[in-house]
């Protein structure tokens, strides 16, 4: 486990003349072991804050902290699940996870076990010499999940791991969450639309909205978590209520914004 | 369905002997080379030639490409050098290479060297740099090494655009290595086609064609078996495209 420290964080996409702020002087701060959902609707920022955790993108502005060493120089941190599955289509799915396990140099025999392990977990261990063109979208899905747990990182980066899954093994999935990150304690990032899903398995809920945390939720219900536990349905409610506050406020701003052109229009 | 009306306009003599001599008169006479160890010794020369060649070219125009493909700008720069070398013929360099490396094999194969470069190369460079960015990132999360990103992403990323670039530099080559024993050689097939023309054969010039096809033909045949083979996810991928 290790803790996380961001920092007026920000990220801006070039686009021409209109550039776009996807993250926006965000800061926060992880504590090692924490599960932290990040929920909030398309285009808020979730997968840009992701990726800039994941070293995928560079900070316009702001720092990254992994117990205090800056992300630049803590090599090997995280593990990332994508939203799409990525799996080389040129490797069986054993060495697409193996491929995983190359930078931590581990014996081959103690590699196998370990990708035998996590591709167990998720009910994929009879599929290992496939190719990927040769399973379906939830299969590969669920590969791209064994990949993040067959490497031995304290940080876990999930965008939307269960958004492609079918229902039933979705909750499988769920639980073996909950299971894996309460033996091994890694501090998880999820990324979810799934509000159930981040009230289910995370202890602190971040709603976002035009790049920034617009709400910061602790979860303090009792785990294993019922989703029919009435404090379960408030819990959905408040984030709800707070992902449409912060819409609806963008709106009117948005719309603050345009009133003086069209009043100029009229 | 060729070779039945080209027996057919033999029989019934619509055509002049001399210009097109009849199948068999052909067959016969690749066979009797053959047997004589003339045509195997010519098809060894060429060959030989185009293997150097060709095998001189791949160690070049791969590696550069490999280094060039992330340096835009050196390529850019290079641009006028590049197109003005791609537009001139390499058979029309023959009289320089002849003067540069004397009439032995070194001007061959560098003909053969010329004519290959620029499929290969330009194919390859294509090929890396449009790996898909999703695999780099994949890479960069792996933590993978520089060769474990050579040898798992790049490569087979690059793979289907390499092997294009190999079997049409190979065709190039093949054309390009019997244009240069046209003009200073004392064998190969060029020279066989050369040498009958001179002596009014025109059955040995057409044995000459069909060895240089047929050959052509096989070695298409064997880099499409071994692209199949290194990368079936392409071939999936075409068919479900057609």
């Amino acid at each position: 486990m290790i803790a996380v420290n961001l920092r007026h964080l920000t990220c801006i996409y070039e686009n021409g003349s209109n550039p776009v702020t996807a993250v926006n002087a965000l800061s926060l701060r992880v504590d090692a072991g924490g599960f932290t959902a990040i929920v909030g609707s398309s285009g808020c920022g979730k997968t840009s804050l992701l990726r800039l955790i994941a070293g995928l993108r560079t900070p316009n502005d702001g720092t990254i902290e992994f117990e205090g060493v800056r992300q630049d120089r803590a090599r090997g941190v995280s593990a990332l699940v994508f939203q799409d599955a990525r799996l080389l289509p040129w490797l069986t799915v054993e060495k697409n996870l193996l491929l995983a396990l190359r930078s931590e140099h581990v014996p081959e025999e103690d590699a196998r076990r370990r990708i035998r392990d996590a591709a167990t977990l998720v009910h994929m261990e009879k599929r290992l010499a496939s190719y990927p063109r040769h399973l379906s979208g939830g299969m590969a899905q669920r590969i791209n999940l064994a990949r993040a747990l067959c490497q031995n990182r304290s940080l876990w980066l999930l965008d939307e791991p269960f958004g492609a899954l079918d229902a039933f093994t979705r909750l499988q999935l769920q639980q073996e969450l909950d299971r894996l990150w309460k033996e091994r304690q890694p501090t998880i990032f999820l990324v979810t639309h799934d509000i159930g899903e981040a009230v289910l398995l995370a202890d602190r809920v971040l709603t976002m909205n035009e790049g920034t945390i617009v709400h910061d939720i602790a979860i303090t219900l009792e785990r294993p978590r019922q989703r029919t536990a009435s404090a379960f349905a408030e819990n959905v409610a408040q984030i709800e209520e707070s992902i449409m506050r912060s819409q609806i406020s963008s709106a009117s701003r948005e719309h603050r914004c345009e009133a003086p052109h069209q009043r100029g229009k009229t | 369905m060729l070779l039945l009306l080209w027996g057919l306009l033999s029989k019934l003599e619509l055509i002049n002997d001399y210009l097109i001599p009849s199948p068999e008169k052909v067959l016969r006479e690749g066979w009797r080379l053959t047997l004589s160890g003339s045509l195997p010794h010519h098809i060894a020369v060429s060959l030989r030639r185009v293997f150097i060649g060709y095998g001189i070219t791949v160690s070049i125009a791969l590696p550069l490409a490999l280094f060039l493909h992330r340096r835009i700008r050196w390529m850019e720069r290079s641009s006028f050098l590049l197109s003005f070398l791609r537009a001139t013929p390499p058979l029309a360099l023959i009289p320089l290479l002849i003067l540069w490396f004397g009439i032995g094999e070194s001007s061959k194969i560098a003909v053969i060297v010329l004519a290959a470069f620029f499929p290969i190369f330009l194919n390859a460079f294509d090929g890396f740099q449009q790996v898909d960015t999703r695999w780099h990132e994949l890479a960069a999360t792996l933590n993978l090494s520089g060769f474990d990103r050579l040898r798992f992403i790049l490569l087979p990323g690059a793979f289907p655009h390499i092997v294009t670039g190999l079997r049409i530099g190979f065709g190039y080559s093949w054309r390009a290595l019997v244009g240069a024993e046209l003009f200073a050689a004392a064998s190969g097939l060029g020279y066989l086609i050369l040498d009958s023309q001179e002596m009014a054969r025109t059955d040995r010039v057409l044995v000459g064609i069909l060895a240089i096809g047929v050959l052509g033909f096989i070695f298409e045949g064997i880099l499409g078996a071994i692209t199949l083979r290194l990368s079936p996810w392409t071939a999936e991928q075409s068919k479900e495209r057609l």
